[in-house]
């Protein structure tokens, strides 16, 4: 029998409040909206403030679907690419796409063969030592004519993989279509790593910016990874508040490089998280949208309206998917995702239902995809741009969240930018208090989770859905295997010589992404690369959790 | 310091909230921090990439009640064997005990518990749970 907690429902007149801590009315009339000016504050979808989308009428509605995919050896990876593209897995354009993730042992610049990371080769992503690995999982997929998504953090050592095959095959870089995460910068505050200080991670997030507006037009690389923030414990209003600060922060490093603001929007995107307060995820969206358009035009100097538009894609949330009854995390992300539409949302990542348990089996990733071609296909509401405009509520809700996030942002301007904040622990610190008061409110029943403090499954020794098990061992040893022969028939001379320019430019103020293409060609190492601009960029040992950060400033 | 009548020095429960290797993410261990701290336990927090061996060595060093191991990545029925292991051979299974949280599958209770860890708990098990696990643990310790 499903057990009941005391505690009672709120009763009707208490004040309610939206997931993220809004105050909410009980109902909303066209008194609530009376400040908004339409021309002003939400303009035609395509039109500045872009509050109701960055592309005028339908456009605006299409979305491409892309799950985050990738495990096992590159081979098995690029098996499951295969098996996804065949049930539309596509980018905002309708392009055959899809997303892959790395291995954390490649993402953190370590090599299989390392012996301390042993237990992690191949889980929850492909390893990639070196091009041959990136060859191997992109086997059977052009280069040309799909969008190549990599989530990968700077150093864009993936992202100069595939430079380096399309030169080997002669085709053009500027052919490349795709994106990159190249977002370093929201590890400390989501993931809870720092690859490389602060200051060094901006750098290297420059360094590909700048080599993308040379040469590589169409490939969006500043891909800020809000979700991983928001998944971390933000509310919506920081996420986006955090998200945009760090944009402006990447912003502004390029431009003391002498990027040209209007080249640089182009190649800029958000990546976002959907949760379950489902208007609270729709005011998120048009908020953010208004903002940066402000901000890129006011504080930038941006003057093409084309460089207002905040690009967003979404994933929907993975930590709002508990082990309890898991079927229905099918529902909670099918309503995120609805939630992601409205809102206007160009890219959509559906999240497996299995997500508590283990990496997605082939069965929930088709799930996840196919339920985002249900709302394509038979819901309609892909038909019409911003359909929720003009709702009393959805209005107001929207106004309240910009200035939620305005007030975020001046906070961090005050600190002097995002670095300075996430310096101080100011960031940290405001998303451990969320969390903490999060906790609590589950614990007493303040908030209800169903099949977690409320309507919970009998106890059961069996897993309800089937598990996807991966035992990295075959896959360390396979790896260390090709590494061994790797290093034993490259050309010994030439890896010296491009570590050794790397390095140099590494300490210097040097171009990096060129060496990196050029290294990548003659099979140097992902900790070769990494483990040259640890030494020189420094390690960043601060990602211990500082003992007062749920504290407060 | 006051002359106590008490017969047994009473000290607080001291827990390392542990991560191994690249499994990042520290949402569970942060609010496991402040929520544990706040119900009077002490926490230690062993920082990421760490390795059992480096876990326990931390756990003996600081005289911990339990170690916390917090697996994202599904390596945890290997890294709870190996310091388990480790815990055996420095005789300290006794006094410290292993718990582990995070994104574990039902098939793997049986198996964690059959090699003695004490508690396992998946994503979202509510913080005053896993308080009463350690008092509970704690009471029948010191019967």
């Amino acid at each position: 029998m499903a057990k009941e907690k005391k505690k009672q429902s709120p009763p009707p007149q208490e004040q309610r409040h939206t997931a993220g801590g809004i105050p909410v009315k009980s109902v909303y009339t066209p008194g609530d909206i009376e400040d908004l000016d339409y021309k002003r504050d939400i303009g035609d979808p395509g039109e500045y403030p872009f509050t109701r989308g960055i592309y005028s009428g339908a456009r605006g509605v299409v979305f491409g679907q892309r799950p985050v995919l990738g495990y096992g050896l590159p081979e098995e990876t690029n098996k499951r690419i295969k098996y996804l593209l065949q049930f539309g897995m596509a980018s905002p354009s309708g392009m055959p796409s899809y997303n892959l993730t790395m291995d954390m042992t490649s993402a953190y610049g370590f090599d299989s063969d390392d012996p301390r990371m042993a237990q992690w080769v191949g889980v929850n992503g492909p390893p990639c030592n070196s091009i041959v690995d990136s060859e191997m999982i992109l086997e059977g997929i052009p280069i040309e004519g799909v969008y190549h998504g990599a989530l990968s953090y700077a150093p864009n050592w993936r992202v100069a993989h595939y430079i380096a095959i399309a030169d080997n095959r002669n085709i053009p870089r500027s052919n490349i279509i795709g994106a990159t995460l190249n977002d370093s910068l929201h590890g400390p505050i989501g993931e809870g790593v720092h690859l490389f200080p602060p200051r060094g991670c901006l750098r290297l997030i420059v360094d590909t910016l700048k080599f993308v507006t040379e040469e590589m037009p169409y490939f969006r690389a500043s891909d800020v990874q809000a979700y991983s923030s928001r998944e971390a414990g933000c509310t919506a209003a920081q996420e986006a508040a955090f998200a945009i600060a760090d944009q402006m922060e990447v912003v502004k490093g390029c431009l003391e490089k002498g990027l040209d603001i209007d080249e640089l929007s182009k190649h800029l995107t958000f990546f976002f998280a959907c949760y379950s307060d489902f208007f609270e995820e729709v005011a998120k969206f048009r908020a953010a949208r208004k903002v940066w358009a402000q901000i890129m035009r006011e504080r930038f100097g941006a003057k093409s309206d084309k460089s207002l538009r905040m690009r967003i894609q979404v994933k929907t949330s993975a930590s709002t998917l508990p082990a309890q009854h898991p079927l229905l995390n099918i529902f909670r992300s099918g309503a995120q995702a609805l939630s992601a539409v409205f809102g206007g949302a160009s890219g959509l990542n559906i999240t497996c239902m299995d997500e508590a348990f283990s990496a997605p089996t082939e069965e929930s990733a088709r799930v996840a995809l196919l339920t985002g071609k249900v709302i394509e296909h038979e819901t309609g509401i892909a038909n019409v741009a911003d359909p929720l405009a003009g709702s009393y509520y959805v209005e107001a809700l929207t106004r309240d969240m910009e200035q939620a996030i305005w007030d975020y942002i001046g906070k961090i301007d005050e600190m002097g930018g995002y670095i300075s904040a996430l310096e101080r622990g100011y960031l940290q610190r405001e998303i451990a208090a969320v969390n903490v008061k999060d906790s609590l409110d589950l614990d007493s029943g303040e908030r209800i989770i169903v099949g977690l403090n409320k309507f919970e499954p009998e106890d059961s020794e069996v897993d309800p859905i089937e598990i996807f098990d991966q035992d990295p061992t075959p896959t360390v040893k396979e790896m260390t295997r090709r590494l061994e022969q790797l290093r034993a028939l490259r050309d010994k001379g030439r890896v010296q010589d491009l570590l050794a320019q790397f390095r140099e430019a590494a300490a210097g103020d040097g171009f990096l992404m060129p060496i990196m293409v050029e290294a990548a060609k003659a099979h140097c190492t992902t900790s070769e690369i990494f483990g040259t601009l640890k030494e020189t960029l420094g390690e960043d040992k601060s990602c211990l959790i500082p003992p007062d950060w749920a504290k407060g400033a | 310091m006051m002359a106590g009548t008490a017969t047994k020095a009473t000290r607080k429960v001291r827990i390392l909230l542990a991560k191994a290797g690249p499994d990042t993410h520290v949402r569970g261990l942060s609010i496991l921090m402040s929520r544990l701290r706040d119900a009077g336990m002490e926490t230690i927090y062993t920082g990421l990439y760490q390795t059992p061996e480096s876990i326990v060595a931390a756990a003996v060093q600081e005289d911990v009640d339990f170690i916390f191991l917090s697996s994202r990545l599904g390596r945890h029925v290997a890294l709870a064997e190996e310091i388990m292991a480790l815990l055996k051979e420095k005789w300290v299974d006794d006094r410290i005990k292993l718990a582990v949280g995070g994104v574990i599958p039902k098939k793997d209770f049986a198996r964690l518990k059959k090699m003695g860890v004490t508690g396992v708990f998946q994503p979202h098990t509510l913080t005053h749970k896993v308080i009463e696990f350690v008092n509970d643990e704690i009471k029948s310790k010191d019967k």
